[in-house]
């Protein structure tokens, strides 16, 4: 018999007493009867610009955005991707390329921060989000046990990173940049051990302290004030959270990566090898539907990659130029993205192989990756090149397409708000327009609706 | 409706009794607006599409109200009359203005996004009103609040357990204060992140616990009254009280019951986890105290008043000697402050309130982001911006030691310490025009007086105040826009491209022209002419005759700076910083940001006498920034705060 995971996960589920029929593997079950799982997707986010050209096949003539007129569709089957995307060479037929979109909404700049995926504009001085952010909403549509999870990888050593995604204005959600951290956070629970242990205490802790707090807001009334109230909000959260995983112990039992010594390497870039087995463990095992991981995202006067023999820092690489094809930066920057999309390929590659209904898991996932700085080092916003891996079938038609939109504000011109209003249709949400939308562009036929060309 | 506008209002209701007439739009409105707007916003011109000329005064119509509101920030801000106007209002007919333009809107339950209590708009509160003595006689608006301890005393509270970062860590200033109201929103990272601090650290002091209770238990207490004498300690600790008979029922409620769950000693670990993350721990309260009728007023308590003291000149909780001090219950609370304040600033062998002034000055001119400026390196000239910054820290630390005049010295001295630090090999003396041999000294170094004045011309603030590749006069600009004429910029459109073209055969003056452009000028026109000076210097700090070969122009015209003594041609920075230097607008102004840094929140009308006092005792002092900062944590606006609101009054 072949062992699917309708299979595995029955076996399962009956194993742990079917009145606590997991979550997941009602999902999964689901599936085996014809309905379909909810659409998955992975935020992939690395700082430092993806220059239009770098995302160009050698083999298609690369035209500058104010030299496209037209929308193309171009078969990728006939051409070979460009090196920094070599790895994604076999997974070619779910691959999509797509240049042009515009996200001018966010500024540009060395970064966007989270105004990459929630569009709207940040500065240095105020990083803060100004409203929930697409992963985030897709993740809340359609939840797993978590609504979404956020892994990443800084070249210092601080243990999460703000400001990227947010599940509101002004509420941040962590990325976590330490991957045994995350581990303790999302998977302790089945650890066994003292990590089980220390789940449990911090369980306790927790609840003790809702009340605690509680007390206090009350004794303090019109004086408590929102500082409290955030305090008080976020020990709920966290006490929400501890018993959300203890509900799913098998599961997660389950779905852990195995611990190795990446998960506290001082390395950075084995450091996010660790954080994407711990995201693809983290799709599969059910943990989330909606992931988004970091890579150095908004470093820019930092080295990440010295760990794969990038001694230059962001800054460096991108100043040497990545905009045309002979530019001094461009070895620098297909080095790194060549890494990159060797992790997004292995993590395409264990979802393909994971049955699902009568396909694989690939099949209904998309794994997205973008620069938080749209074009460039020196980012504008004028377009944003996008690499998609996946598909969600049924519900929008991606792989073996290059796909060229024509340049800001030509007739045709969409921007990244109706991709994301395109990524909220297929979760059922029909939304006009996503993030701040740009006064520069028309309003309905630039920003409003999804790309129909990319949707089933 | 929020507090300036709240201000405004009260003020138009009691000045304006008389002077909005039966018909105030035509009274005084139209022929406001006839003088100083419509010759660039009527019939025959329209200059950004805007139209001013047939409006009603009727903030029924939504298009209306939108004009009136967008005109009122415009005013607020000085963006208008533009620079290029030929006449100006006074202040006060301005005020008028916006005055009604404010209460008609609130009449017609229009909101208007207020900002003066935000973090970076403290200079919309009209400063000759905070400075007139009409206005002294207001009492204290600010309300109580609620603090989340420094990352400083986080640290100290959970010294032990290991720290990678704080979670309690303020993000950098960003030319405002890095230690701000506002900036303390609590999240769920930080929630998590401070639970495993206080788990860490429980968990070496819950071991070390174990120690004593085994021993009372050996002496025949039973195993309750020891953990109720180990929590009662660990309460001491970190409290610094005894807990209550109820606090301690409910902590043995918890120890039982992780105990019974996980086995001994986790049930005193999550007991001692929990006191470190009580709110009480964790927070600042303040106006606990009792209210006095007669003023409407809440006075801090004695212990609230150690503990904000401690924190705005140590930035840490008090000391059992402070808390002691405070006790002292035949001294009246503020000489007790005032004699405090003097022995921390004075003492000698603890310099942490000297370094909190230097902290100030850190943030008030902002030199510190020099080491955040990413320079390529060039050939012929080494920049190590920490070594700059480095010097500046022992100039202003000079400074604060001799504490005479100490804003203008800071402004306007020539004398420089230059390679005062222990990393001289990386140091620079290129940086200062000094030659590559020049011999380190600790004594202060004379430069000539057209070649250097002061920290607006010293490389780090120069460093800090420039871009990668080139110095940004626009920055520069705003700096002294902000901090010392006490101006106010409108925010950056959403729809600016905010770059310069590229072109190496232009200086960067002549690159900058792009930003005269009208719908650009109207803001650059109260920076760019402020910080076009300081091209006498390249961006790394070093002075210079020539740029791309030619004599480099350093001219500028100040035009309605909103501080007449300051308006005029410019032909030098050393110009524009004498007259800035000389200025008594700007040295209130000054004090206006000393107030900002230490109350950790804007200033209101209310704290004009607050502001006054401190302005005459920095005077009457030779500049004393020490007697400035004894008289604001002794003032009213440091011990007092309105009552609080009652909920029901809080609009939804």
């Amino acid at each position: 018999m072949r062992v699917s995971r309708r299979n595995l996960l029955k076996g399962l589920a009956l194993g742990s007493g079917s009145m606590l029929l997991p979550t997941m593997a009602q999902r999964i079950l689901a599936n085996g009867e014809g309905k379909t799982s909810a659409p998955r997707f992975v935020f992939v986010i690395q700082s430092n610009g993806f220059d239009a050209v770098q995302a160009c096949p050698d083999s298609i003539p690369f035209q500058k955005y104010d030299d496209r007129d037209k929308f193309e569709n171009i078969d990728l089957s006939d051409h070979k991707l460009p090196k920094g995307l070599a790895p994604l060479e076999e997974l070619k037929s779910k691959t999509t390329i797509l240049q042009g979109l515009s996200g001018r909404c966010t500024g540009g700049g060395h970064s966007t921060h989270g105004g990459c995926i929630g569009l709207y504009r940040t500065s240095g001085a105020n990083t803060s989000p100004q409203g929930i952010t697409i992963d985030y909403q897709l993740g809340q549509a359609k939840p797993g046990i978590l609504p979404w999870v956020g892994v990443g990888m800084a070249s210092g050593a601080q243990d999460a990173l703000m400001n990227i995604s947010a599940r509101a204005a002004h509420k941040s959600m962590p990325i976590i940049l330490k991957p045994e951290k995350a581990y303790n956070a999302f998977f302790s629970v089945a650890a066994g051990g003292a990590r089980e242990k220390n789940f449990h205490l911090k369980r306790n802790l927790l609840d003790y302290m809702v009340g605690d707090v509680k007390k206090t807001r009350a004794a303090l009334g019109s004086l408590a004030g929102e500082e409290l109230d955030a305090y008080l909000s976020a020990y709920d959260q966290l006490a929400a959270r501890q018993y959300k995983l203890l509900k799913n112990k098998e599961i997660l039992k389950r779905a852990a990566p195995e611990l190795d010594d990446r998960f506290t390497s001082e390395v950075a870039t084995q450091r996010l090898e660790a954080q994407f087995e711990l995201a693809t463990s983290s799709l599969i095992g059910g943990l989330s539907n909606v992931a988004t991981i970091t890579s150095a995202a908004t470093e820019i006067n930092a080295q990440p990659y010295l760990g794969i023999g990038v001694d230059l820092s962001n800054h460096a690489y991108g100043h040497m130029g990545g905009n045309k094809r002979d530019a001094k930066g461009v070895p620098h920057y297909e080095k790194v993205r060549n890494w990159l999309f060797g992790l997004i390929s292995k993590m395409a590659k264990r979802l393909e192989e994971t049955p699902e209904g009568s396909g694989n898991m690939l099949d209904n996932t998309l794994i997205i990756y973008m620069s938080d700085a749209p074009d460039t080092h020196h980012s504008t916003g004028y377009e944003w090149p996008l690499v998609i891996v996946g598909n969600l079938k049924d519900k929008m038609k991606l792989g073996g397409r290059y796909l060229n939109f024509p340049g800001y504000g030509k007739p045709g011109h969409r921007t990244i708000g109706c991709l994301y209003n395109s990524f909220l249709r297929s979760v059922g949400t029909n939304q006009e327009t996503f993030g701040r939308v740009d006064p520069d562009l028309d309003l309905r036929a630039m920003q409003t609706g999804p790309l129909t060309e990319l949707m089933a | 409706m929020t507090i300036l506008r709240n201000f405004l209002l009260s003020m138009a209701l009691v000045s304006g009794a008389e002077s909005l007439a039966d018909d105030p739009f035509e009274e005084r409105i139209r022929p406001f607006l006839q003088t100083y707007c419509i010759a660039c916003h009527g019939e025959e011109t329209q200059k950004g599409k805007i139209r001013l000329d047939h409006l009603r005064g009727d903030m029924e119509d939504r298009k209306e109200a939108e004009l009136w509101a967008r005109s009122l920030e415009a005013i607020e801000f000085g963006e208008m009359p533009s620079d290029k106007a030929d006449k100006f209002p006074t202040k006060a007919q301005a005020r008028l203005v916006q005055d009604w333009i404010a209460q008609s809107l609130d009449r017609a339950g229009r909101k208007v996004e207020d900002k003066a209590g935000k973090e970076g708009y403290g200079n919309l509160i009209p400063h000759d009103l905070l400075f007139s003595p009409a206005e002294s006689k207001r009492v204290v608006t600010a309300a109580a609040r609620l603090w989340r301890i420094s990352p400083k005393a986080l640290a100290d509270i959970v010294r032990g357990a290991r720290m990678v970062s704080n979670p309690f860590v303020l993000d950098k200033p960003h030319g405002n204060f890095r230690d701000f109201k506002g900036k303390y929103a609590f999240n769920s990272l930080m929630a998590e992140q401070v639970t495993e601090l206080a788990l860490a650290h429980s968990e070496k002091e819950a071991k070390n616990a174990r120690k004593a209770i085994v021993t009372m238990k050996e002496k025949g207490s039973t195993i309750d009254e020891a953990n109720r004498e180990a929590i009662k300690r660990h309460c001491h600790n970190v409290l610094r009280r005894t807990p209550t008979e109820e606090e301690m029922e409910v902590m043995m409620g918890l120890l039982k019951k992780v105990d019974s769950e996980l086995g001994v000693p986790f049930g005193l670990q999550a007991v001692y986890a929990s006191i470190i993350l009580k709110p009480e721990t964790l927070f600042r309260f303040e106006g606990m105290g009792a209210s006095d009728d007669d003023t409407g007023l809440v006075a801090l308590s004695r212990r609230e008043l150690a503990t904000s003291l401690a924190f705005a000149l140590t930035d840490l909780a008090p000391d059992g000697k402070l808390l002691r001090a405070f006790q002292n219950q035949d001294l009246p609370p503020r000489e007790i402050l005032r004699t405090e304040i003097r022995r921390m600033l004075d003492d000698e062998n603890r310099p942490t309130a000297r370094n909190r002034l230097l902290q100030f000055f850190q943030e008030y001119f902002d030199y510190q982001k020099a080491e955040d400026v990413f320079k390529d390196q060039i050939k012929g000239h080494r920049h190590w911006a920490p070594a700059l910054v480095y010097d500046l820290n022992a100039l202003v630390m000079q400074a604060l030691n001799e504490d005479k005049q100490v804003l203008k010295t800071l402004l306007t001295t020539p004398e420089y310490l230059v390679h005062v630090n222990s990393h001289r090999d990386h140091g620079n003396p290129l940086a200062y025009n000094l030659p590559p041999d020049w011999k380190p000294s600790p004594k202060p170094y004379e430069f000539p007086k057209d070649q250097r004045m002061g920290i607006l011309t010293h490389p780090a603030w120069l460093v800090a105040h420039s871009g990668n590749f080139d110095n940004d006069p626009i920055m520069r600009g705003h700096w002294i826009r902000y901090k010392l004429l006490g101006g106010s910029v409108p925010d950056i459109p959403i729809t600016v491209d905010a770059k310069l073209p590229e072109d190496e055969n232009m200086t960067l003056r002549e690159r900058m022209r792009v930003t005269q452009a009208e719908e650009c000028y109207k803001c650059h026109s109260k920076m760019n002419p402020l910080g076009l000076p300081f091209e006498q210097f390249d961006h790394f700090g070093r002075f210079r005759f020539l740029e791309l070969d030619k004599p480099v122009d350093v001219t500028s015209k100040i035009v309605n700076s909103g501080v007449p003594e300051i308006d005029g041609e410019i032909r030098s920075p050393f110009e524009l910083i004498e007259r800035l230097a000389n200025s008594t607008h700007c040295e209130q102004v000054f004090v206006r940001y000393v107030f900002r840094f230490f109350m950790g929140r804007n200033e209101t009308l209310g704290d004009a006498k607050s502001l006054q006092d401190a302005h005459k005792a920095y005077v009457d002092n030779d500049g004393s920034m020490n007697a400035l900062v004894l008289s604001l944590l002794s003032s009213d606006s440091f011990m007092y705060r309105s009552k609080p609101i009652s909920l029901t009054q809080i609009e939804p």
